[in-house]
């Protein structure tokens, strides 16, 4: 299981002018509802606000309207995965350097690593 | 005495003179008798001479018949001599002849030979043929092979998902329950919860331990030999699995032998599976039966043991798997009731064994949406509508660039081209127009505004804003009247093409008064220190040359002398700006306006602003028509950096109406960086309120294809808002189709561009219009 630990540090270091105290957004991408619920429980212990989005589509228009400390996103959606996704956020000037953390069920594949880091992924 | 002289006759001629003497005269008788005499002694004097005569002859034909005779005997040695060499041509020619079967039948042979040779041929080449095919097969069936097996590992790894996505989600929520943070729960019901999740933690570590096999079968896994330090592998071992011992209340030691150094090993391997090079227990022991079968997937020494000490099964198989991989192998010692020991053997250095997957290896696989924003497309060139210079041209032609799409106009500009000296190529559309400006790079563009594809403005804004290109005087030839957009754009010269033919003759004489300019003269306005340097190093160049004058002294020189551009700067109270401008316009003299603080005021368009060094810079290459390759590399990447962001078109505000985010993602990614703020709607419903909710919004980018209510309807709803009549939309449309321009300008839009777009052209297409709207709210509200 690919589970990132440590996010919460990387993202601290990433968004370090977000203030300490006003609750900066988390945008978790997930084509399951069911995923995006547990993920949701795992994540509603920090506080900060979460945002959520059931395709590549759904999470480009969320980064459109507002900057995120740090997207979660599933590799496996249909119509526009996350590769080609985080690609997309990658590309763009202002969301270029949010951090984006891979999600994935899928055993470790080399190929979905490699990939996913050539696009910037943090973990 | 007497004498008697008496000729001697013989047939009238005389022959002989007797002449005798005598002391009596001659009688009668004497003198018939002598008479006589004569008669006969002609006579024979006659036969004497003619006898002579006879033998002469007969001499002289004896000598003739003797050399006839010596000639004859030469003629006959010659004849010999030619029969000899008769004779040896004879010889010669039947040699030949022998030689010629013996060639025939050479020839003979060797034709057999070839037809043999050919038939080998043949067969050879079916054999290939016959290899080819076997070889095509193989290659199928390899193919299939390697199909199936990725079939193989495709679904185990969806399997995996689809197994491990819910069996998270299970862990996850019940570990929550579990934890019964708001202590609602039961004891009974915790207990239940920590079941779920203890029994889903054994069913995922079945499903890791599966995909780990199939993934060592089927060659999915990489070594990668590196140099391990043997105490960190003990640090990590100890690290590892010491607690567990401990938790079990089972001693733990690890020890080193002193001859074991350095192993290559896959480090990362091992940390996922539990293997070690000899492992130690005083468990229950395998009895020597059971040794072999407990290596095989799913198998243990007892069947029923699962449920008393745990495992699935597949942890030896893996390791055994693992073993082959790395080139060693696991040896296993034991005995029921005293325990076991298993050691893995490997080669104290790796050598590559199996065969890894390569796909893995090669760079990552990216799909982007790439469709919609390509980089700039270098259309091929078609054949020219007409004839013109484009395969007549040598170095040091000077060439200019004709853009029209009316055929007759276009010839009359070539042939004017012609009369005055010039080479000339023809572009009936604007791309084309521009792509030849690349290819030929003319000294002259000459410019027709209605073109079949995109509006003659986008051209000129093109021109301009292509670093190579940007020098090039452009001279618009058009039927439009806007000759204030064609100046403020950067044409060089307006003419509408009705003022006649003296405009195509006034047109090449500006050409040729600027081909024979030699050096630029500039005219500066003399202002503060800090202003003067920064001029001073932008004038720095190669064909320059600059005045500097007071403001008062301004209006003064610019009459005396013909200056190819005025700077001007400094406080407008204190320089007489409009005099200015006026002596400049009579003297055809460029304006450029350099006001730092942006200042400029409401200008003619022909009189240009810079408000930086740089932007000066560019606006001197474009008014002095000096190509940015004279410039110093300094210059050069002042101008570079300058073009980095798009300074007219930040701070514009522009909505982007299309169906698909990716576009919308994609577009206002390139947008944003030229510091333009985008605003998006996915329909035209939304569009239009998003358009009535902001009036600050500059331009619209309008997709056509959408689903409900598409484009061409949208740009018409959008008209039908008083507010909103100029509002410059330019719509996007999926493929270029012939009419689909028309179509779009006919229910509204500006202009219109295809996909994939060319970001330069888009960029282009925005600056002109949003340019365009600034002007006209401006001027409308100058005219409040």
């Amino acid at each position: 299981m690919t589970r990132a630990v440590s996010w919460p540090d990387r993202a601290d270091a990433g968004e370090g002018r977000e203030g300490p105290v006003e609750p900066v957004k988390i945008l978790l991408v997930d084509d399951q509802p069911e995923n995006l619920l547990s993920a949701e429980a795992v994540l509603e212990s920090l506080g900060e606000e979460i945002v959520k989005a059931e395709s590549g589509r759904e999470a480009l228009l969320q980064v459109l309207d507002s900057d995120f400390a740090v997207i979660i996103l599933d590799i496996m959606m249909p119509d526009m995965d996350g590769l080609e996704t985080a690609a997309l956020i990658r590309r763009r000037e202002r969301s270029r350097l949010t951090p984006i953390i891979f999600l994935t069920a899928l055993g470790r594949s080399e190929d979905h690593v490699r990939r996913g880091y050539a696009l910037g992924a943090v973990d | 005495m007497a004498a008697s002289v008496l000729p001697v006759l013989f047939e009238g001629r005389v022959k002989a003179v007797i002449e005798l003497a005598s002391f009596h005269q001659f009688s009668e008788i004497h003198l018939a008798f002598l008479d006589q005499l004569t008669e006969s002694m002609g006579i024979v004097l006659n036969t004497i001479a003619a006898t002579m005569r006879t033998e002469e002859l007969l001499k002289q034909s004896q000598a003739l018949a003797e050399e006839l005779q010596s000639q004859q005997e030469e003629l006959t040695k010659t004849n010999k001599r030619l029969e000899q060499q008769a004779n040896t041509l004879q010889a010669s020619e039947e040699l030949l002849k022998n030689q010629q079967e013996q060639l025939q039948r050479t020839n003979a042979e060797l034709q057999e030979k070839a037809r043999l040779l050919a038939e080998q041929k043949t067969e050879v080449e079916r054999k290939n043929r016959e290899v080819e095919q076997a070889k095509q097969a193989l290659e199928e069936k390899a193919e299939q092979l390697a199909l199936t097996s990725k079939y193989k590992s495709e679904f185990l790894a969806n399997m995996s998902h689809e197994l491990r996505t819910p069996l998270n989600n299970l862990l996850i929520l019940a570990k929550m329950l579990a934890e019964n943070a708001d202590g609602n729960l039961l004891a009974k019901q915790v207990k239940f919860a920590e079941t779920i999740c203890s029994s889903g933690a054994d069913l995922l570590s079945l499903i890791n331990d599966i995909l780990d096999l199939s993934k060592i079968e089927s060659g999915a896994v990489a070594v990668e030999a590196s140099e391990v330090r043997l105490t960190d592998l003990r640090d990590y071992v100890n690290r590892n699995f010491r607690h567990v011992a401990d938790g079990k209340g089972l001693e733990f030691a690890s020890s080193e032998r002193p001859c074991l150094r350095k192993p290559h090993w896959n480090w990362y391997r091992l940390r996922c599976s539990v293997i070690a090079f000899s492992v130690e227990d005083t468990g229950i022991g395998i009895s020597a039966d059971k040794q072999r079968i407990i290596f095989e997937a799913f198998q243990q020494a007892d069947g029923t043991t699962s449920r008393k000490y745990g495992g699935t099964g597949l942890g030896l198989s893996i390791s055994r798997d693992l073993a082959d991989l790395l080139g060693g192998e696991i040896r296993l010692l034991s005995a029921p009731g005293i325990g076991s020991t298993f050691t893995l053997y490997l080669p104290e250095t790796y050598l590559a064994v199996g065969q890894y997957r390569s796909d893995s290896r090669t760079a990552p696989r990216i799909s982007f949406s790439e469709h919609l924003i390509s980089s700039r497309m270098k259309p091929l060139l078609p054949a020219p509508d007409q004839d013109d210079d484009r395969d007549d041209l040598h170095p040091g032609d000077r060439v200019v660039l004709i853009v029209e799409d009316d055929v007759t106009y276009s010839r009359i500009l070539l042939d004017a081209a012609h009369a005055n000296g010039y080479k000339a190529v023809i572009a009936g559309r604007g791309d084309m127009g521009l792509a030849m400006a690349r290819k030929f790079r003319p000294c002259a563009a000459l410019l027709d505004i209605g073109l079949p594809d995109t509006s003659g403005w986008a051209v000129i804004d093109q021109l301009q804003h292509d670093p190579e290109l940007r020098h090039v005087p452009i001279h618009v030839l058009s039927i439009y009247e806007d000759r204030r957009r064609g100046l403020s754009l950067g044409a060089t010269s307006f003419y509408r093409k009705a003022e006649g033919k003296d405009v195509v003759e006034d047109v090449f004489r500006r050409i040729g008064a600027l081909a024979a300019k030699g050096s630029r003269e500039v005219l500066v306005i003399r202002a503060a220190e800090a202003a003067r340097q920064e001029i001073e190093d932008v004038l720095e160049i190669e064909g320059v040359r600059a005045d500097y004058v007071s403001p008062a002294a301004a209006v003064e020189q610019l009459k005396q002398r013909a200056y190819d551009c005025l700077v001007v700067t400094g406080d407008p109270a204190e320089v007489p700006v409009a005099e200015l401008l006026e002596a400049a316009a009579e003297r055809d003299t460029a304006v450029v306006i350099y006001s730092p603080d942006g200042q400029a005021g409401d200008l003619r368009p022909e009189v240009r602003a810079a408000r930086s060094a740089p932007q000066l810079l560019g606006e001197m290459v474009r008014v002095l028509h000096i190509p940015e390759s004279a410039l110093s590399e300094y210059q050069r990447l002042k101008l570079e950096k300058l073009r980095q962001t798009d300074h007219e078109l930040a701070g514009s505000r522009v909505l982007i109406v299309d169906d698909d985010v990716r576009n919308i993602f994609a577009l206002t990614s390139v947008l944003e960086r030229h510091e333009i703020e985008v605003l998006h709607a996915e329909n035209g419903r939304a569009g239009i309120e998003t358009l009535a909710a902001d009036p600050r919004i500059d331009l619209v980018l309008m997709d056509i294809m959408m689903p409900g209510m598409d484009g061409y309807e949208t740009i018409r709803a959008i008209r039908q808002v008083e507010a909103l009549r100029d509002l410059p939309i330019i719509a996007v449309t999926a493929k270029a189709m012939k009419g689909d321009r028309e179509k779009c300008i006919e229910s509204g839009a500006a202009d219109y561009i295809p996909k994939p777009v060319d970001l330069d052209q888009l960029l282009s297409l925005m600056r002109v219009w949003i340019q365009n709207r600034r002007q006209n709210v401006s001027r409308a509200g100058s005219a409040k």
